[in-house]
């Protein structure tokens, strides 16, 4: 987020004017920590995470498309596509993931620098300014970021190898499947899966537990901001009530903005803190699913080609196929269902356009007054951006729907079929049942939810426009009051 | 005197205007910089600002004692922002 759009004002480049500073202990009413280094980082936190979920995304789609698009064909429809004619693509997914992997390290590169650069100008004046006031918090809050985005640097590279490593093993196990030996072959998908699974638990791990204890931390740290704005001689209610008629009342208007920012801030915090742990959580959970269920497709996969063990030996293959494949396909779900729980759940976190029928009355301040309609941008931009990853959210989630329907539902047809053949002469049709059952549950399960969480996110996003277009209005009244008085005077 | 405000914010003139106004239109620095809730930097380059411009007016009386002064200007400024915010918030 730029300076520009936590700006009170929104004036724009926020270098060439002045912001008042308070003689007091509170903070300055024209001002909602605009420059709040918590806010600013946590915002900064939160699009990493989303830029490095995108890249998540994108390997575990195009490589689960990949390794069960094989499975398929490699399983049933051998005589109708070739191995061959697949590799063009898997070499393009290769490359597409690798493209999307050294995208991400160039962003976070150049996130890094910034940091670096933030930490090399020491403490910022405008943390003397901000709610959190020390300027050592702020450059812990820098710190803390940095080892965070270190963090990513060192895992995306290791998933990128990991995929180029499988990647390989899979198109020279294929390609020249004859070429290689039993035991080889054996030997390499017993290391693929005994190295893969721990490197993800291990790399996806401990990221996910130092992103969430890092926002856990932020999260303290952002309440704090919000605890200094709140003045503990008000009269009137601290949090949400605090916009009530009666508690201004009893105050001047500057008070009540002030709690009503610090109520605010407190609420973002717990709101983002909320979020933020879901996305790491959903992600580390792909990432473990995703990449054991492709460890062992492929282990299956080296299998079947090199050797002709468990696709040869009848009964078994749909089974541990299917296994692999429900693993597979809850990696693709897990994400599904926590973005749209998120979406369902992502907060309206700032005070409602009902704030402004507070404002204006005989004994109200000018000055007051202008500090808290100014503050309505804020609210506003904040409504827009809490809207706006909602909406991002429930997209994400419909298009795991989607990505996981496309790939499951041919699979289960196909593993139905299989079935049908195996059940015959198959003593475990009872697990294939049951697998099939699973399957279908994991496919239909999102539907509802995703229904839910559209139709609420529908529903908010009309009482958003219906926020934003009050505030729109204040604000358009707001900067022709302000353009007019630098104009005559 | 240079300018040093390129931006000023609004809501600092407003509350310098408003402490005059509260002050029966004349004080002196330091208790209009207390009023007006700004640090003593700040408030003197709002107020260097708003002089320039004809908005309050500087009297060294004879004691040595600077007394900031609002101006017809500065009065009818105040008058815009406060009828300009009233009918904005729809106060009366």
């Amino acid at each position: 987020m730029h300076d520009a759009e936590l700006n009170g004002f929104g004036k724009g480049d926020s270098a060439d004017r002045l912001d008042p500073e308070p003689t007091g202990r509170a903070p300055p009413t024209g001002t909602i920590a605009p420059r709040d280094a918590a806010l600013i980082q946590l915002e900064t936190n939160y699009r990493v995470l989303r830029g490095a979920m995108l890249g998540l995304s994108a390997f575990l789609v195009t490589y689960g498309a990949v390794s069960v698009g094989y499975w398929i064909q490699s399983s049933w429809l051998a005589p109708v596509f070739e191995f061959e004619s697949l590799l063009p693509f898997l070499a393009l997914f290769e490359v597409g993931i690798v493209g999307v992997g050294l995208a991400a390290i160039v962003m976070l590169s150049r996130r890094r620098g910034e940091l670096d650069a933030a930490l090399a100008e020491g403490a910022p004046s405008e943390a003397r300014r901000s709610p959190l006031g020390a300027a050592e918090r702020h450059g812990h809050i820098l710190r803390s970021m940095s080892r965070q985005v270190d963090s990513l640097l060192l895992w995306i590279p290791l998933a990128i190898l990991m995929t180029v490593l499988c990647g390989l093993v899979l198109l020279a196990s294929s390609a020249f499947g004859a070429a290689i030996s039993e035991p080889t072959a054996r030997i390499a998908a017993f290391a693929l899966t005994i190295l893969g699974v721990p490197v993800a638990v291990t790399v996806f791990g401990v990221g996910s537990l130092g992103g969430i204890r890092s926002t856990t931390r932020h999260q303290h740290q952002l309440s704090e901001g919000g605890q200094a704005w709140l003045d503990p001689t008000f009269e009137g209610p601290p949090e949400d009530e605090a916009l009530t008629r009666g508690s201004l009342q009893r105050t001047s208007r500057a008070a009540a903005a002030r709690q009503m920012t610090g109520a605010a801030i407190i609420s973002e915090a717990r709101a983002r803190g909320r979020r933020e742990r879901r996305v790491v959580l959903a992600t580390a959970l792909a990432a473990l699913l995703g990449l054991s269920g492709l460890t062992g497709l492929l282990a299956i996969d080296l299998d079947c080609a090199s050797i002709g063990g468990l696709c040869n030996s009848g009964t078994e293959e749909p089974v541990f196929a299917g296994i692999v494949l429900g693993i597979v396909a809850l990696g693709l779900l897990a994400p599904s269902y926590v973005a749209v729980m998120a979406a369902r759940r992502t907060p309206g976190t700032f005070p409602p356009p009902a704030a402004n029928a507070n404002l204006g009355s005989d004994s109200s301040r000018v000055s007051d007054e202008i500090a808290v309609v100014a503050q309505i941008e804020t609210f506003q931009n904040r409504l827009r951006e809490d809207s706006r990853d909602s909406l991002w959210l429930t997209w994400f989630g419909a298009i795991w729907i989607v990505t996981a329907g496309v790939l499951v539902l041919p699979s289960v047809g196909a593993l139905a079929y299989s079935w049908q053949l195996s059940v015959l002469a198959d003593r475990s049709s009872g697990v294939a049942v049951g697998i099939l059952l699973g399957q279908g549950l994991a496919v239909l399960l999102p539907v509802p939810i995703a229904a839910l969480a559209t139709l609420t996110w529908l529903e908010r996003r009309s009482e958003d426009a219906k926020a934003g277009r009050a505030y729109r209005a204040l604000l358009r009244g707001y900067a022709l009051l302000e353009q007019g008085f630098w104009e005559r005077f | 005197m240079p300018d040093p405000l390129e931006r000023p914010d609004l809501w600092v003139v407003a509350r310098l205007l408003e402490a005059l106004i509260d002050g029966g239109h004349r004080m002196k620095r330091t208790p209009l910089q207390m009023a007006t809730g700004v640090n003593y930097t700040v408030f003197s380059r709002y107020l260097a600002w708003m002089t320039g411009r004809g908005l309050v007016a500087i009297a060294q009386e004879p004691d040595g004692a600077a007394w900031v002064t609002l101006t017809p200007r500065g009065a009818a400024a105040y008058r815009y922002l406060r009828e300009g915010i009233d009918r904005l918030v729809g106060g009366s």
